[in-house]
């Protein structure tokens, strides 16, 4: 018997733990169903009846109504299952929105990107990530945060998820360089969270089919090429949850911002390095199943590559890390 | 998960942090490292930081683990040298020793006065630790111990040494292993300093040919050693002693000063060592609230926190001797960069060789079949 700690084993409240299955539930659900556009819909229904698209709303005293650990504890279960609803755009907009006071208009909202992804959208350079649901796509372009109206469907390798091409613009208000970048740090440890829970969904997949898969007369989970495989993916699945553990809890305890947005971006580089790393592992475990079109591996390694991109590719991340730590 | 220290634990850190600023000490020239170790160890004791969660009863605070942690941070960041590792030691003789064992030992491992070393692994048990055949024979008033031992850290300075040897069965595994403490200045006890491959002698071997033990220097029951064995060796390097990291942060600061900067391919490969050393950073204090939230022993986690320590220790020093260019290699037999390649190449094998460490990870965390 696996005696692996379970992912929520360090939740710290009966609240997280409940968000946890709540948003578990949702996952399991959509599992199920297949990768159609209408099904992400299904999914973002029933994100939004158990309020989970409204984790970053602010309650009549200012404050969240969820902690950002709690936010990654919901987007990770939905990434299990390589859920599209556009929960991870949804969150970061919704903070975004808060955290600057713009007018919320109440039009589902996700957010706009450079083309490649890797900052917010910039003039003449624009895309709509994760748009299941969204009317209007959000950046932060020189100082102010602009809204996107959304255009056509851009073919792109991530399946899971929907990019489109934006239309018209218009600032909604200004914003202080300190809150943007509190924006994107809460935005790193959104897409950490992500990253984690595509990697982790499909290697615990695939570490319970090596005790199944009978090859050569025994379980391939009893060859140690194959225990190893599976053993460094882990080692890498648990180093994302640590850091994506302390660095929300640095977030959210909120007395040293400059530390909590380095842990963040340590985060997010991490996760973007090795994410990928634990997928192709995770393929390699499953085997010739995993290269077919109705495996659901693709799906998950498709996810984490752009994913890996957003606001921030490995090597510009790691250039960040770099050029902000003491030297 | 709450990673703040307690008002406590921070005024701790206050004290200690003030007491470094005046009390750190460098070794004399030609002081050999471990006498440098034992002296800085009373000097640590002198101040009253040492046994820190021990017992009151044998002159310690009975303070939680996270006051040993913030002590082997402090003292990382001070750039004074590790904290004495006894709590292994301590552990082993407060859990099975009897009163008169812990009287005559506990002391003296607590002040520094005595040092100790380990006497576990043998020629042919080494990450298979229950294959050892050293054996100790039964005779009037104690044991007769025979055979050979090695990778004793600093065995040739030592003065006791727990020793693991056969009393049951040759075929016997973990079961008939009896655990004692040898004098080592003992007739019939040999050593033999190892020269490592970095040149330097860490580590030695021990011959014990016939050697005398009394009974009394037998800790636990006879034959039901191998419980002590596992609970010395999952503290020995638990996830309290973060001495490493400060090492490690210390050797990125110097490769980033003499790595050329404008060059982004450069600045990429140190972002990814600052990256992973950082994430490692994370995971030890994660790992060190779980401990502290929990009371059950080290288990088999413990073996991805040494895959990941392992993986940043070789990343780095790997990356450090490439960027270094042929000056890291040239001009001397044994340039530091080298140096500290060279030493990080035991990190896969010491503790448990890495493949061991990846079985442990997959059949116990998990649960694939054997």
């Amino acid at each position: 018997m696996s005696t692996a700690p379970h992912r929520g084993s360090l939740d710290g409240s009966d609240e997280d733990s409940l968000l946890r299955s709540t948003a578990g539930a949702i996952a399991e659900r959509c599992r199920s169903g297949s990768s159609e556009a209408g099904d992400h819909l299904r999914c973002r229904a029933a994100l939004a009846d158990a309020g989970l698209l409204e984790l970053r709303s602010r309650d009549e005293d200012g404050a969240p109504l969820a902690t950002a650990t709690q936010a990654g504890i919901v987007v990770e279960e939905l990434a299990r299952s390589t859920c599209g609803a556009g929960l991870a755009g949804t969150t970061i907009a919704a903070e975004l929105l808060a955290a600057t006071g713009a007018p919320d208009t109440g039009d589902a909202a996700t957010v706009a990107l450079r083309a490649d992804l890797e900052s917010w959208a910039e003039p003449g350079d624009a895309v709509v990530w994760d748009a299941a649901g969204a009317a209007r796509a959000l950046a932060v372009v020189d100082g102010s945060v602009v809204a996107y109206a959304t255009g056509s469907e851009i073919a792109q390798a991530d399946i899971s998820r929907t990019l489109l091409a934006t239309g018209s613009s218009r600032t909604l208000t200004a914003v202080e360089a300190a809150t943007a970048s509190r924006v994107i740090t809460f935005a790193h440890l959104v897409l950490t969270a992500d990253l984690l829970g595509t990697a982790s969904g499909i290697l615990d997949d695939a570490v319970a089919y090596a005790g199944t898969r009978v090859q050569f007369g025994k379980p391939i989970g009893t060859f140690q090429a194959v225990q190893h495989l599976c053993a460094r993916a882990f080692v890498q699945v648990e180093a994302m949850r640590s850091s994506l553990v302390y660095a929300s809890w640095l977030f959210d305890a909120d007395h040293d911002r400059r530390e909590a947005e380095e842990a963040a971006l340590v985060a997010k580089a991490y996760a973007s390095e090795v994410a990928v790393e634990v997928i192709e592992a995770a393929v390699q475990v499953f085997g010739g199943i995993a290269i077919t079109w109705e495996f659901p591996a693709h799906l998950h390694l498709r996810r984490a590559l752009l994913t890996a991109r957003v606001l921030g590719g490995p090597a510009v991340l790691q250039r960040r890390v770099l050029s902000r730590s003491e030297g | 998960m709450d990673f703040g220290d307690t008002e406590d634990v921070a005024r701790f850190r206050r004290r200690l942090r003030d007491w470094l600023a005046d009390n750190v000490i460098v070794p004399e020239p030609g002081e050999p490292e471990p006498m440098f170790l034992k002296r800085w160890h009373q000097v640590l004791y002198r101040g009253g930081w040492v046994g820190l969660a021990w017992p009151k009863e044998y002159g310690g605070q009975e303070l939680g683990n996270v006051y040993d942690v913030v002590l082997n941070e402090e003292v990382g960041a001070a750039d004074a040298p590790d904290a004495p590792r006894i709590g292994y030691l301590g552990r082993a003789l407060l859990q099975w020793g009897t009163d008169e064992q812990k009287d005559r030992y506990l002391p003296g491992l607590l002040n520094g006065d005595d040092f100790w070393c380990q006497g576990f692994s043998e020629p042919e048990a080494g990450s298979d630790l229950a294959n050892i055949a050293t054996r100790a024979t039964p005779g009037e008033g104690g044991y007769r111990i025979t055979g050979q031992k090695v990778w004793s850290t600093y065995a040739d300075y030592a003065d006791h040494c727990l020793l693991l040897a056969r009393t049951g069965p040759a075929d016997g595994r973990h079961k008939g292993i009896s655990a004692f403490v040898v004098a080592m200045d003992a007739p019939g006890v040999r050593i033999r300093p190892i020269v490592a491959i970095t040149g330097e002698s860490e580590f030695s071997e021990i011959f014990l040919d016939e050697v005398a033990v009394p009974e009394a220097a037998r800790i636990g029951v006879e034959g039901d050693g191998w419980p002590i064995a596992m609970m010395t060796v999952a503290y020995e390097r638990g996830a309290a002693d973060v001495g490493y990291l400060s090492k490690f942060g210390a050797a990125l600061q110097e490769l980033r000063a003499q790595s050329d900067l404008d060059d982004p391919a450069v600045c990429t490969e140190l972002g990814r060592l600052e990256v992973h050393y950082r994430v490692l950073g994370q995971h030890v204090r994660r790992r060190l609230q779980e401990r502290e939230s929990s009371d059950a022993l080290p288990g088999p986690e413990m073996s991805v926190d040494k895959i990941l320590m392992t993986s940043v220790d070789q990343a780095l020093h790997g990356a450090a001797l490439r960027l270094a260019g042929p000056a890291a290699l040239s001009g001397q037999v044994n340039p530091e960069w080298l140096r500290r390649y060279l030493y990080g190449r035991a990190a896969s094998i010491y503790g448990g060789s890495e493949q061991v460490q990846l079985n442990i990870i997959a059949q116990r965390l998990l649960g694939l079949p054997r």
